[in-house]
């Protein structure tokens, strides 16, 4: 094997490696920032039929983080879904959130809830056992995109 | 190496004997325990003991034992997984199970960097953690440094495992589960409800169903010190005793350690997004003892290092293996005097930091890093999927092969053992492609699509290296 088929089988395999990343990044781009109006949370909660039972404020305590709620949530069916949202004063604050969230990976597999985007805030909703998650996301999405002009 | 004598083909000698069972077992510790499980997993009370039966049933222990017998039945030959697989299925099977085992790692690198710059942030200057540049320098400095190690062999990487391993892992989870006694002794209130049987069965639902997969890898892992079968004293005894060492002290830290923090915190106040290290101020705070957070942040981050030493280290050796077999091309196959696979050590580096670079100035991409977790989980399930079909298989078609470990109920028993197991991960790489629910209907195709395409290229190169096989890449001289 030559010099020249040594470098193309390295390029092999970057390309074949980081294709995946390329991919994923171009079908998934990032969320855009603006201020948020109002609460966010509470109108995809209604818009998705969900009752609002309990709201307490929360602080979390990471840089950047202006504050938010903790919102317990109750379907038609009397399942409940604690969620928590918290506003950022800036994007790089904001995204250093998603990225410290994105590192707390349980094993080598995905962290424990998610976390949803919109604008300055984040969504967090530790543990879903209702399946509300999606409606939710649902909500938020439509708003995300009609506050991004999309 | 050569398959029959486990001596270095290029050199004709056999590699430094000087692992022996701590050594073992501080390497598989090393690779599975991770203190960022515990304030995830505290999360859901007392169900998390469920969780961990399920993972402990139908992973921990199928994997300890199929890993047991493998290591045992093949200690005279390199490249741990590479070689158990290549035994029941070929060069193939052999080679699709160490690439995957291999480039998951290179989907996680950027996520245990950054937990470990994060980490470290926390005890120098918290508001550390929104800057880019920091970031993205001292995970920088983490993976060039561990891979600085792996350089010098098994003689230094082994020694900085042992005591990282110790320092990073087992030290701070231990100090969780005696402040977690203490606080129950002294009579502080449990913010966990009384105890209860049926408060440990999980919740199964479609939305819980996604968090299986991750839940039964939890302890991915315990196959690393197959890796380094070579430099193994005494492998035949050496390898249960270890992995029996490993896999108790693992289990016990993570459940109690995650228990003792269950008791103290809230689950509202685990607020993830503000990570680990915020959790455990709290707990720190709450026994009166706010001082110890600093310390304990740089035992954490040391435990991320030698965490990622482990899953660095171990899959590179047996690619290294690969390449020396002549499977790739001969620019992979190098080695340096200390017998690292010095160009597989290089390659990794060059793309970990690629990625890496991505990870930290790319805009938030949520989306795009939980398709890439989701990635580093089928990838695995390939991996393990194929260790446990590789134990049943060998039974049948090396059946009297010597196996100083064996695991019992003959036939029977290995299909129970290895079935389990690999049931675990079959069903863990489907319940992998379900979208949970951040993704809406419309995105569930890319979803799926994005992470079926991503593990497809991430495991196909093995099948275009061998269609390009040339028989002077076997014959290529290596070495520096």
């Amino acid at each position: 094997m030559n010099r020249t088929d040594e470098i193309l089988a390295i390029i092999i395999i970057l390309a074949l490696v980081l294709l995946p990343f390329g991919v994923v990044f171009v079908l998934f781009p990032g969320h855009t920032y603006y201020v948020k109006t109002g609460e966010p949370l509470r109108q995809a909660a209604q818009n998705a039929g969900l009752e609002i039972v309990n709201t307490t404020p929360v602080q979390w305590p990471f840089p950047g983080a202006t504050g938010g709620n903790i919102y317990v949530l109750e379907d038609s069916s009397g399942n409940t879904l604690t969620v928590q949202t918290q506003t950022f004063d800036s994007v790089q604050s904001r995204d250093a959130a998603i990225q410290a969230f994105s590192s707390q990976t349980v094993g080598k597999g995905r962290p424990v809830g998610t976390i949803l985007v919109h604008g300055q805030e984040l969504i967090y909703i530790p543990v879903d056992q209702t399946g509300n998650l999606m409606r939710i996301a649902t909500e938020l999405k439509k708003m995300e995109n009609s506050m991004a002009g999309l | 190496m050569s398959e029959e004598t486990g001596t270095d083909r290029k050199t004709g000698m056999s590699p430094p004997k000087i692992l022996g069972v701590f050594a073992l077992a501080m390497i598989n510790v090393a690779a599975v325990l991770s203190i960022r499980n515990y304030p995830s997993m505290a999360m859901f009370g007392w169900s998390c003991i469920g969780w961990y039966i399920i993972g402990t049933v139908l992973f921990l222990i199928p994997l300890s034992l199929a890993a047991a017998e493998l290591a045992t039945m093949l200690s005279d030959k390199g490249g741990g997984v590479y070689a158990w697989c290549r035994e029941a299925f070929g060069e193939k099977g052999g080679f699709v199970a160490i690439f995957c085992e291999w480039s998951n790692n290179l989907v996680w690198f950027p996520t245990v960097l950054a937990f470990i710059a994060a980490t470290l942030a926390y005890a120098i200057s918290p508001v550390l953690q929104t800057n880019s540049l920091y970031l993205f320098v001292v995970m920088m400095i983490a993976f060039w440094g561990t891979t600085t190690i792996a350089y010098f062999g098994e003689n230094v990487s082994t020694k900085f495992q042992n005591v990282g391993v110790i320092l990073g892992s087992i030290i701070p989870s231990v100090l969780i589960i005696i402040l977690g006694v203490w606080w129950f002794v002294s009579g502080a209130t449990v913010v966990l409800p009384p105890f209860t049987l049926d408060q440990i069965v999980p919740t199964f639902n479609l939305a819980t169903l996604p968090f299986f997969a991750t839940e039964i890898l939890l302890f991915a892992g315990m196959e690393m010190s197959g890796f380094h079968a070579l430099e193994t004293k005494n492998p035949k005894s050496d390898y249960p005793k270890a992995i029996a060492i490993s896999a108790i002290i693992i289990f016990l830290c993570t459940v109690l350690a995650t228990l003792a923090i269950a008791f103290v915190i809230p689950a509202n106040d685990l607020s993830l997004a503000a990570g680990v290290m915020q959790a455990l101020q709290y707990f720190f705070d709450a026994a009166n003892i706010p001082w110890a957070v600093a310390p304990m942040a740089v035992l954490i981050t040391i435990g991320g290092v030698v965490s990622l030493a482990a899953w660095l280290i171990g899959p590179a050796k047996g690619l290294g293996v690969v390449a020396v077999e002549g499977n790739l091309p001969p620019v992979f196959n190098r080695t340096n005097k200390y017998g690292s696979p010095v160009a597989v050590l290089l390659i990794q580096a060059g793309i970990g930091t690629f990625i890496s670079l991505l990870y930290i100035f790319l805009p938030s991409v949520n989306q795009a890093y939980w398709i890439l977790s989701a990635i580093t989980v089928e990838l695995l399930c390939i991996v393990y999927f194929t260790i446990f079909a590789a134990v049943i298989k060998l039974r049948y078609s090396k059946p009297d092969a010597p196996r100083p470990f064996k695991i019992p109920g003959g036939i029977t028993g290995i299909w129970i053992i290895g079935g389990m197991g690999a049931f675990g991960v079959m069903f863990s790489f489907l319940v992998g492609l379900m979208p949970t629910g951040e993704f809406t209907a419309g995105e569930t195709v890319s979803y799926v699509l994005g992470i079926l395409i991503g593990t497809f290229l991430l495991a196909v190169p093995p099948l275009i290296f061998l269609k390009m096989k040339k028989p002077g890449w076997v014959e290529k001289e290596g070495g520096e």
